[in-house]
């Protein structure tokens, strides 16, 4: 019944054309033994350079030909069932076309396009999925989500794509990232910059509101909920069972108990970030000591910068008992007090690196006597940015009594800084490489908290390069000025980047920049040295726009040895000292020398 | 195997291609290859090693970079020996230069380096191959990487695509129809 409706169909258009009806083949060349279906799909398909408003137009016709309203229903459901069988079989046709044509350009077999792609982000992964049917089947293959980094600038990363990609790695899981990291390139770098990140101050959200019901189903938005992590814990545990690495960025519903239940799943973590995750501090560490002995690397952030005050003695106590492994901590932002954190500085014997920034709270108390046989001695790193609280003259009299052999860096804020230079003088902190006496509020002075200068006075900065030429000093002030080294203008100086080219840049040993601080505080200057002698020195000359807070090179008596001074960016001069951003020396420390000038 | 030392350093394997070249080369950079280090080791090598899945320009150059890194190896060793540790950074960045340098083919050339490595067994050239097939992947659209493997197929595609839209489309415009005339008419039936 509908072959012969269909014989009859072309009989009654085909003349109506306005198309030269002609075509390419002549009937006679046409097989007298196809199927006459063949034949009438062929010489439609011929139609298919015709417009559309012909066809309809026919189509219309057609159906005012049928005398009676159920005929013109039968036409237009025939039609719409015949028009999406040949869609599909098209589709199908170009899907298979573009797969054996994939297969003769791609000639790699599965398991080395397995191997290629299991070399590729996990975007790039499910993208080479969509392409064709065979890539699709390699990307299904376990070893290509070993390393799933589903984090983006903005979310679009819902559970169920978490859920099948930890499905699809199964036991070859072996790193994880997911969240929300406003800006990437600051993630990468390790820096000190916070990457909490609250959706409400995003204005890159597009379609996504908070009053939308339907989020809480998980399926249709983009929102990562408190069971995000679940698949970690599913199939009796394999896919956490190996995993190594854990960094979960501003996963706003994540809570204490989902958060606890993956951690404990993953007993061979070795590096976990937290950042801007609702979870208490406590509980946190609590998980982690309980669950992942085998942890070196802990670096949490807080979301509510300051007020998480959770911390107890017990569980310092369990957590620097249960992961004796751990190198490198970091709890940004969170209450702190120095008994708790001398606990953790003294407790890990193998400590490396340590950062305390934005603590409230601490003192610096904790430092006292550490760094010999007590405990703290591998310590190479320490950051202590933008603690409040921490009490300079205090401080810098314990650091000076305390010996760190292994000290390679030491940031820190409100230290007076010629004291320390002193005591490093004394011949302490033998090993120190770098120093940042960075401050956002400007250095305190000897006996006044509150009295904040920019220019500290650096006179015995000299006599230090002398004695330890492999010092790296880095003063970073916030203030509007720029300054002006040799190959580098000062417009690269105020990008607004992170300006990650500029440290790749950084192929001669001599200057690294420090980034415009992100706040720029206006400060009360003195404009530096009075006593220096500046005169011949081009570079001092260059800069007449002085920064506030900078500081002027100052000559030895034999005219032989410049020593750095320190621009209010860090910019190092090219005295042969090496200046690291702050928040980038977690990359290699670049030897310092001094070098000459005549 | 049980020769002096002497003896393997000047030792020459002959290896020949699927379409008959012959080339000479030490042991040393022979048995880069996994697969012909076995063979050697298993004394099934005495004459000549047959490769007969390798053409003689992909052996050639899987020769080139297996020589190239066997040298630096060498110079490597060296220079820790005698403690120069900067010249030694400098072969690495030239080896990095050579590997970069060496990917520098077309696509059927990288393809059949990657088969080769993967049959010779040689995991250096099999990752650095590989890397870069990724790399030219990496950051592309699903349309992206489909052009970059079809060229006429897209436009086929395209065609096929072009007639399936129109047929939609006309399919969704008649279904309006059907609607605005049955309203209309049970609208005129229903008086």
């Amino acid at each position: 019944m509908d072959t012969s409706l269909l014989l009859h169909r072309p009989a009654a258009p085909k003349p109506k054309l306005k198309r030269p009806c002609c075509s390419p083949f002549p009937d006679s060349t046409r097989n007298p033994n196809q199927n006459p279906l063949d034949a009438l799909l062929e010489s439609f398909l011929e139609l298919s350079d015709s417009s559309a408003i012909a066809l309809d137009l026919s189509f219309d016709r057609v159906l005012e030909s049928k005398a009676y309203d159920s005929d013109k229903n039968d036409v237009i459901e025939r039609a719409w069932r015949l028009g999406s069988a040949l869609t599909e079989a098209a589709k199908r046709s170009a899907r298979r076309r573009a797969s054996m044509h994939n297969a003769v350009v791609w000639a790699l077999p599965s398991d080395l396009t397995i191997k290629v792609f299991s070399m590729l982000d996990t975007q790039s992964v499910c993208h080479a999925a969509a392409t064709c049917s065979f890539f699709h089947k390699c990307a299904a293959d376990p070893l290509c989500y070993s390393n799933i980094d589903l984090t983006t600038v903005v979310p679009k990363v819902n559970n169920m794509v978490v859920s099948t990609m930890i499905q699809r790695a199964g036991k070859v899981l072996r790193s994880l990232k997911l969240g929300v990291v406003p800006c990437p390139t600051v993630a990468s770098l390790g820096s000190s910059q916070s990457l909490v990140y609250s959706m409400r101050n995003s204005s890159d959200t597009s379609g996504f509101s908070w009053n939308d019901k339907r989020s809480r189903q998980g399926k249709e938005s983009f929102i990562l909920t408190r069971s995000c992590l679940a698949p970690l814990i599913a199939d009796g545990g394999a896919p956490g069972a190996l995993l190594r690495r854990l960094h979960l960025y501003n996963i706003e519903r994540m809570d204490n108990t989902a958060f606890g239940a993956a951690v404990s799943a993953c007993p061979s973590l070795l590096d976990l970030e937290i950042v801007g995750l609702h979870v208490e501090l406590r509980q946190t560490l609590e998980s982690v000591s309980r669950s992942c002995p085998l942890i070196e690397r802990l670096f949490f952030e807080s979301s509510k910068t300051g007020r998480d005050d959770s911390l107890k003695l017990p569980t310092c106590n369990d957590l620097v008992t249960n992961c004796p492994n751990l190198s490198s901590l970091a709890l940004r932002g969170f209450k702190l007090h120095d008994v708790k954190v001398r606990v953790l500085v003294k407790g890990f014997r193998k400590l490396k690196f340590v950062d305390f920034s934005t603590s409230y709270s601490i003192t610096g108390d904790f430092l006292r006597n550490l760094g010999g046989s007590i405990g703290g001695s591998l310590l190479e790193v320490l950051i202590l940015r933008d603690c409040m609280h921490l009490r300079e003259a205090q401080y810098t009299a314990k650091v000076a009594q305390g010996t760190y052999p292994c000290l390679l860096e030491y940031l820190l804020d409100m230290a007076e800084v010629s004291r320390l230079l002193s005591s490093i003088l004394a011949g302490r902190f033998r090993n120190l490489r770098h120093l940042d006496v960075s401050n956002r509020e400007g250095l305190a002075s000897d006996d006044d908290w509150y009295r904040r200068c920019f220019t500290p006075s650096f006179m015995s900065l000299r006599e230090l390069l002398e004695e330890r030429p492999n010092l790296c000093v880095l003063a970073d002030f916030p203030a509007e000025g720029s300054f002006v080294e040799e190959p580098m203008t000062s417009s690269d100086l105020n990008s607004d980047t992170n300006s990650p080219s500029l440290s790749s840049s950084r192929t001669s040993d001599e200057y690294v920049l420090a980034s415009p601080s992100d706040s720029s505080y206006s400060s009360d200057q003195s404009s530096g040295n009075e006593d220096t002698p500046s005169s011949s020195y081009p570079i001092h000359e260059e800069s007449s726009d002085e920064p506030h807070g900078y500081l002027k090179p100052q000559l030895d008596s034999s005219g032989q040895q410049l020593v750095t001074a320190v621009s209010a960016w860090g910019c190092a001069y090219s005295y042969g000292c090496t200046f690291v951003l702050p928040g980038q020396f977690l990359e290699p420390i670049i030897e310092v020398t001094t070098c000459n000038y005549g | 195997m049980s020769s002096s030392a002497a003896e393997n350093a000047s030792k020459k394997i002959t290896l020949r291609s699927s379409d008959g070249e012959v080339f000479e080369v030490e042991e040393a950079v022979a048995i880069e290859s996994q697969t012909i280090k076995h063979m050697i080791e298993d004394d099934c090598a005495d004459n000549v090693i047959p490769l007969p899945n390798v053409t003689g320009k992909i052996l050639s150059k899987v020769i080139e970079y297996c020589k190239r890194h066997v040298d630096a190896a060498a110079s490597a060793s060296a220079a820790k020996a005698d403690d120069k540790l900067a010249s030694a950074s400098v072969t690495d960045d030239d080896l990095k230069a050579f590997d970069a340098d060496f990917v520098k083919v077309d696509q059927a050339t990288l393809f059949d380096l990657i088969l080769a490595a993967n049959y010779l067994n040689i995991k250096g050239l099999l990752d650095l191959t590989c890397q870069t097939v990724a790399d030219m992947i990496k950051g592309k659209t699903p349309e992206e990487i489909e052009r970059h493997s079809t060229s006429r197929m897209t436009s086929l595609l395209k065609r096929k695509r072009k007639s399936e839209e129109r047929t939609n489309g006309l399919l969704s415009r008649t279904a309006t129809k059907i609607m605005k005339f049955s309203v209309l008419s049970s609208s005129i039936g229903g008086i």
